[in-house]
């Protein structure tokens, strides 16, 4: 086994239960996003982009889809001799088994894993959130600074900051305040939850953490608060770009429609920095003598005789004649019938919705997955 | 003794008359239908019934975009430990021969290392989503040693012109094979897929060479076709060879008709392609997109009816694009307006410009190289 420098740990356990009805088959992290993507793809990309070969990825709620997706990981290039993806679910032993209980359990389960590489520095990611980043700088930056723990930092508004854990930072983005979630927070600089920690240090935590039967298990609960207390050193690392959580509906629905904003800071069609997915290759889209589309979005093997606007399509929608969609999300093989008018709604994958159907107010509707509407 | 199968695509074919698009690439990796490559349908045809040892006997020279296209093979799941995919390149010391018999001497060893003993034998310029199994179990159930797939055409014979055609006797069995002329009313086209017993192609191939033939190891099957016991399939569905800039034209506008599209692109579980990570394509506000096909990545601004678009083309504001056929990473600026024209990769069309071909005779516009200033 070749020894690395970094390996990434990725949480995509979640459930995601603000996105309900679409998580009600699939974790969080296997939902649908921007023509042809899943949540999962961007840290997954991220992390191939940033050089780093090593990644396991920590499963739970429903994770069928989910794996089925990552497969060998060679669709971002991470079926690798030396490491690869591996998906780690929670696991039986001689003593019995238990599901992941927090964050921090999570990884705590799977110290062999990581020792396995035996890394300087291990990286924790979630599969929540729309954004490229590049955890290489990251690393050069919480080696230049010598820290144990590096995390990254986002500036929020101070209404949002209390959904966040919230860093109180000296000079150097060294950080001297940790707090989970604030009612009354002092700063508006918020954790995204991308942590590197020193493996050797974070490992001796995480032992520790699983010994306290008071404790959630968690890292910003837990762990970070822990280290902080006994002096580690803790800096941010400050990061400007686009990134969102999409753990509401609004959210999820806001996220897509950003994409249709020329200059959304995301900009999946800029060179150098590419989202990867795995999937079957479709056809190029086929728009028909009477369609009609405004800026909008429309992948491969989708096929469009209606009209559409402010729209993303996913593969195999088939939008018919006389149909008028607006402000809208499609998901993969939806069929959606002549006449159909919807307007601010999400639909989930292989959803057929017949003739007759008129959706559409000022809140975002979501018509679940696999069903028939008329 | 268990029939077991190998594939074996000839990407040698004659270029003549598709100059401009194959001055850097064999016809296999010409990009069609906004989004494959011609070699994609043979590619596929193998692999869905199973073939997991496939061969392709590249020509001498420009083997490098179907390299690019192929990898490892991965897409059509031939990155296999036992089999596989093999690309095999004419003998250096073969001088610039054209003969891929030639080829295969020098590649002999490949045949006769693989462990199956049948070869299924496909071109790499054929349009066409055959499901190969009616065709393995009409050759198995006929216990012969040959078996050609051919077409019945009846209309549109030009389309046809110079492919290899067969005459039949009047007990219906091979008499010999000819080529396709316009005056014909009804001819029999061979799709020059073939399944053959490997231990005879390699007689054929050895025997050949020491009678010092040369020439298209298709054309050398048929010249023996009175010594081999020969079986014949009837494909009724769509079946076109891409082999002049013309039929490359009219090939792809075809593929704007739902059925042709529908049984080019979707039958059989579809056609297996390179996955190149692009994102979806973008339409801003007055874009205006009728009748067309328009792949991943591209940003339309303009107007595009009855054409197709190859991934990441930029189509600006103002500009009209009419019955053409644009491959990958071209820029259309503003206020142009194109009609009739195929316009290979990465080529930009600079604003306000007129260009314009005719239906019968499209204009090709050449790659551009990206060390072209």
């Amino acid at each position: 086994m070749r020894k690395k420098e970094m390996i990434a740990m990725l949480l995509a356990g979640g459930q995601g239960s603000r996105l309900v009805p679409l998580t009600s088959d699939v974790a969080k992290p296997a939902v649908d996003f921007g023509g042809k993507y899943k949540i999962i793809d961007f840290p997954l990309s991220n992390c191939t982009n940033s050089g780093i070969d090593t990644v396991g990825i920590l499963t739970q709620y429903r994770p069928f889809l989910l794996n089925t997706h990552i497969g060998t990981g060679s669709a971002w290039d991470l079926n690798s001799m030396h490491g690869g993806t591996a998906i780690l679910p929670p696991y039986t032993t001689q003593e019995g088994g238990a599901w992941y209980k927090g964050t921090a359990n999570a990884i705590y389960q799977n110290i062999q894993y990581i020792d396995r590489y035996d890394p300087d520095h291990v990286l924790i990611l979630s599969g929540d959130h729309i954004y490229k980043m590049d955890y290489n700088k990251m690393l050069r930056e919480h080696k230049r600074q010598e820290a144990d723990v590096t995390i990254a930092a986002l500036t929020v508004t101070l209404e949002e900051a209390s959904r966040f854990g919230i860093m109180n930072v000296k000079d150097e983005n060294l950080i001297y305040e940790f707090e989970e979630k604030p009612k009354k927070p002092k700063s508006n600089l918020a954790s995204m939850g991308i942590y590197i920690f020193k493996w050797s240090e974070l490992k001796k935590y995480l032992i520790e953490d699983e010994k306290n039967k008071e404790s959630e298990n968690d890292f910003g609960m837990n762990i970070l608060p822990k280290m902080l207390d006994n002096g580690l050193k803790m800096v941010t690392h400050p990061f400007k770009g686009y990134w969102k959580d999409v753990g509401t509906i609004n959210s999820l629905w806001e996220a897509n429609m950003d994409l249709l904003d020329e200059n959304n800071d995301l900009n999946l069609h800029k060179d150098g920095w590419k989202i990867y997915t795995s999937g079957e290759p479709k056809g190029a889209a086929y728009f028909g003598e009477n369609a009609s589309v405004e800026n909008s979005m429309v992948v491969d093997g989708c096929e469009v005789y209606g009209s559409i606007k402010n729209t993303i399509l996913f593969p195999e929608v088939i939008i018919e004649e006389g149909a008028i969609i607006k402000n809208s999300v499609i998901f993969p093989n939806v069929k959606i019938k002549k006449g159909v008018i919807l307007d601010r709604v999400i639909v989930g994958e292989n959803t057929n919705i017949l003739s007759g159907t008129h959706i559409g107010n000022n809140t975002i509707k979501v018509i679940p997955q696999n069903k028939t509407i008329k | 003794m268990e029939k077991s199968y190998m594939g074996l695509i000839l990407a040698t074919q004659n270029t003549n008359n598709i100059m401009g698009l194959t001055k850097y690439r064999p016809i296999g990796s010409i990009p069609f239908a906004g989004r494959y490559r011609i070699i994609d349908f043979s590619l596929t045809n193998l692999t869905r019934v199973g073939i997991s040892n496939v061969g392709i006997i590249v020509p001498h020279n420009h083997v490098r975009s179907l390299r690019d296209h192929i990898r490892g093979g991965q897409f059509w799941d031939l990155d296999r430990k036992n089999g596989g995919i093999f690309l095999m390149h004419p003998n250096i010391d073969m001088g610039l021969r054209k003969s891929n018999i030639e080829n295969f001497r020098a590649n002999l060893e490949y045949l006769h290392k693989s462990s199956e003993n049948f070869v299924v034998l496909c071109p790499s310029h054929l349009v066409a989503n055959i499901d190969l199994q009616p065709i393995i179990d009409s050759h198995e159930k006929s216990e012969k040693d040959l078996t050609i797939v051919y077409k019945k055409i009846d209309e549109d014979i030009k389309a046809y012109r110079g492919s290899s055609s067969i005459i039949f006797n009047k007990n219906n069995k091979i008499e010999k094979f000819g080529v396709v002329v316009d005056s014909e009313k009804e001819t029999n086209v061979s799709l020059e897929i073939k399944i053959i017993r490997k231990d005879l192609l390699i007689d054929l191939l050895m025997s050949g060479v020491q009678n010092g033939l040369i020439g298209n190891l298709n054309n050398f099957i048929e010249f023996n076709i009175q010594k081999i016991s020969t079986n014949l399939y009837e494909f009724t569905g769509y079946a076109k060879f891409i082999d002049s800039t013309k039929n490359y034209f009219k090939i792809n506008k075809e593929i704007l008709k739902k059925e042709i599209r529908e049984e080019l692109l979707l039958g059989n579980g579809g056609i297996s392609t390179k996955i190149n990570d692009t994102p979806p394509a973008i339409y801003k506000q007055d874009s205006k997109v009728s009748n067309s096909l328009i792949a991943n990545g591209c940003i339309v601004k303009g107007s595009v009816k009855d054409s197709i678009l190859g991934r990441r083309v930029v189509i600006k504001k103002g500009a009209i694009i009419e019955n053409s056929i644009i491959l990958q990473s071209c820029i259309i600026e503003e206020g142009v307006e194109i009609k009739n024209v195929i316009i290979d990769k990465n080529v930009t069309i600079k604003r306000y410009q007129k260009v314009i071909g005719s239906e019968e005779f499209p204009l090709i516009i050449e790659k551009k190289s990206l060390l072209d200033g």
